[in-house]
């Protein structure tokens, strides 16, 4: 598998034009010296995905939801991702992870360390799955398993990662309790899930996927179903951790405040496409694709005078009926004729911003 | 405490004709007052409309549950202090926001404000009558002039009607005008929350999460209410649709000089929408006052804290945050003296011991707290 793959990575590092889109793109994370293999290079992408493109069989139909995703990830970096519900946020992730079950089609690269593990086989993905790359989700509470002790489903994770057993798996478990800042965590050790408080159980779902020392953590809204002073607390110790390891770490939220929070970089996506990629202080500043500027628009202050709130008109289209152009362009206040007949690349004159809209084109 | 409550007592008692005349004014001083009020104007509208009656006034509203403190049989039981003491106004055209953290009791407040769960103590006053509390026949009458807008939509709205007759029910309900005038009605209220033709005839699941949401709006406006309680009403939709739904619900509030009181979790919207807010800890109003003062310069070191923990665009990851040790405590085991203490990092051995009121401060906000009190 890895033999096959080099000639794909050596065009890639060397002739960064080529790839997914015919567009500039380009410039991965620049000038990788041409000897040094990508694994031993710390600046060449932890994790790259190309052109990966999802669709659902629904028994009758594929229905495209994911259109090419492009997404480059450095060791120590945080990307954030953001988009509203059915924009493909999850989806991304949920594919890297191979999680999305078999009516699902998934096409692209997803190379971890210049291996390509897309479509990789079962076995081959569960060494991957949580212990290389781990995920956190959502709803905590639904994540643990309510029959079994907090200590035994962290001593199982230590088991299956660490290969550790009995006492080593006990002492790792209560090591990694306390790593996630758990009070008192050897009686934890024996609490059931639902003796703990949602912020408590996320921090257990975070030491869970701490145990395989994974390289990237995929967070997907892990602080979502959490009040506003518990969530401040989980993004401080998703950032301490990140700053400890250097693993990479994806934060998929629909709050563009908790992204601008956490991340250096952050992917903007809209029915199934990026549209802007780029660091966060230039998105918040100077957003350039019409649905950025909209989702920022849209959101209410906490300082300086209460203004009229700018809302995005109409809804997202249903993945059952895509526009055939730029999907954004029923909703878009600046539409050109050319943006109802083909969609836009993510493309941008500098390499650290990206736009997938037509006006950014010459 | 007591003054301002004889003041309200003697408004209440005074003649019909009275009242009717100091609402009919409300409206008006709301429409004079834009969005962009700074905080000295608003602070002297505050002060204008004391002397206005209020639509709805909760007073000192306390609710207890009687809960099994240990699983089994033989478990002993113990009281959940939902909400104690709780006291507000709302005013014809004015939005109050409650805003706090889940198990605060800002829900429970909303359901004992419309009735929906008849209070331990206190008790609500619409419009100059008592709110009966029992669900009888003038409850039920002046529930019309009382709607609620619930936070989950697709839980709110019957999956097995259509919008139109979704929208007509509450005039069915009160056999109000003909059928024909009925489904008028309904249509008239659905094309003013943005919902035209394409949408009556489908059925909730068959609409986005949005729509549905226009349609519980609908649903409580066709009565035309003079008090909307929204109970989170916005929390479950993109951040694209919550603009929508904000800048609709203000716009129906100015054109009927609607008294809102707004639930929600996130203070940004709070901010946006709402005249004046009352933070909530455990059951109690730790702060109250103008949204932009008090989001500003918090006074009480809870808000403080939880306004330093919103996340932000501009405030970005240089940001620093007051972090809160732990998790709130247990509604069921409160701690003695402040409810806040545990997690407080100004907390002293008196805050262990006494537990603060709502004390006025100069500015006319409201605070609970020892240490701000004392300073």
């Amino acid at each position: 598998m890895t033999a096959a793959l080099t000639p794909v990575l050596a065009r890639v590092g060397r002739e960064p034009a080529i790839h997914g889109h015919q567009t500039p793109m380009a410039q991965p994370w620049t000038a990788a010296p041409a000897e040094s293999t990508p694994r031993q290079d710390s600046d060449a992408p932890l994790l790259k995905i190309r052109d990966l493109r999802v669709s659902f069989d629904n028994g009758t139909h594929r229905i495209p939801v994911l259109h090419g995703v492009d997404i480059d990830l450095k060791r120590g970096e945080t990307l954030g991702v953001v988009g509203e519900s059915g924009c493909g946020k999850s989806v991304t992730w949920m594919a890297v992870m191979q999680l999305l079950g078999s009516r699902a089609h998934i096409d692209g690269e997803i190379l971890l360390d210049g291996e390509n593990i897309i479509n990789l086989p079962e076995k081959a993905m569960t060494s991957i799955r949580g212990g290389r790359i781990a995920m956190i989700f959502q709803d905590p509470s639904s994540s643990l398993n309510p029959v079994k002790t907090i200590g035994a489903q962290l001593t199982e994770a230590v088991a299956l990662h660490q290969g550790l057993r009995g006492r080593a798996a006990r002492a790792e478990a209560l090591r990694l309790l306390e790593r996630v800042h758990i009070p008192s965590a050897r009686q934890r050790l024996r609490a059931w899930p639902h003796e703990l408080s949602g912020g408590m159980n996320q921090r257990v779902m975070i030491a869970m996927a701490l145990a395989g020392k994974p390289d990237l953590l995929v967070a997907d809204e892990p602080t979502t179903a959490l009040d506003v002073t518990i969530q401040a607390q989980i993004l401080d110790l998703l950032q301490e951790l990140q700053e400890d390891t250097g693993m990479g770490l994806v934060l998929i939220s629909h709050d563009l405040g908790v992204i601008a929070q956490v991340c250096d970089r952050v992917a903007v996506m809209y029915a199934g496409r990026i549209v802007e990629q780029t660091d966060c202080d230039t998105l918040f500043r100077h957003a350039r694709h019409p649905y950025a500027q909209g989702l920022i628009g849209a959101l209410p202050d906490l300082d300086g005078p209460i203004r009229r709130l700018e809302a995005i008109p109409g809804t997202v289209p249903s993945p059952l009926a895509m526009p055939p152009g730029c999907s954004f362009a029923p909703r878009c206040k600046f539409r050109l004729e050319r943006c109802e007949e083909a969609a836009p690349a993510l493309t941008g004159r500098r390499h650290d911003h990206l736009i997938a809209c037509w006006r950014n084109y010459p | 405490m007591n003054a301002p409550l004889a003041g309200a007592e003697l408004l209440t008692r005074a003649s019909a004709g009275t009242a009717d005349r100091a609402l009919d004014a409300a409206p008006t001083s709301a429409g004079t007052a834009d969005s962009t009020v700074d905080d000295a104007r608003l602070a002297l509208l505050l002060k204008q409309r004391d002397a206005i009656k209020p639509l709805l006034e909760a007073r000192s509203l306390t609710r207890h549950f009687r809960v099994r403190a240990r699983e089994g049989l033989f478990g002993k039981s113990a009281t959940l202090k939902a909400v104690s003491d709780v006291s507000f106004k709302v005013y014809a055209g004015k939005t109050l926001g409650l805003v706090g953290e889940s198990g605060c009791g800002k829900s429970t407040t909303a359901r004992l404000t419309l009735g929906l769960t008849p209070p331990t103590s206190g008790d609500v006053v619409f419009d100059g009558e008592a709110l009966p509390a029992r669900r009888n026949n003038r409850w039920r009458e002046l529930r019309q002039h009382m709607q609620m807008v619930y936070q989950d939509p697709l839980g709110a709205l019957d999956k097995r009607l259509t919008v139109l007759s979704q929208v007509c029910e509450p005039l069915d309900i009160f056999a109000m005008g003909t059928p024909p005038e009925r489904l008028h009605r309904a249509r008239e209220v659905l094309s003013e929350v943005g919902l035209n033709e394409a949408h009556w005839h489908r059925y909730p699941h068959e609409l986005s999460g949005g729509q549905r949401q226009r349609v519980v709006l609908a649903r409580a406006l066709i009565m035309r209410p003079r008090l909307l309680v929204c109970d989170e009403p916005i929390s479950a939709l993109d951040v694209s649709i919550q603009a929508q739904l904000i800048n609709l619900l203000q716009d129906i509030q100015r054109q009927y000089g609607l008294g809102m009181l707004f639930i929600s979790h996130d203070l940004k919207v709070v901010r946006q929408i709402c005249d004046e807010v009352a933070v909530m800890y455990l059951g109690r109003i730790v702060e109250q006052g103008p949204p932009l003062a008090l989001f500003a310069e918090p006074a009480h070191p809870y808000t403080q804290a939880l306004v330093s923990a919103i996340p932000t665009l501009q405030r970005g990851k240089r940001h620093q945050r007051i972090l809160l040790q732990g998790d709130p405590p247990n509604p069921i085991d409160l701690p003695s003296g402040c409810a806040f203490h545990t997690r407080c990092p100004m907390a002293t051995e008196q805050c262990r011991q006494q537990s603060p009121t709502l004390q006025t401060l100069p500015d006319g906000r409201k605070v609970a707290c020892l240490r701000v009190a004392t300073a």
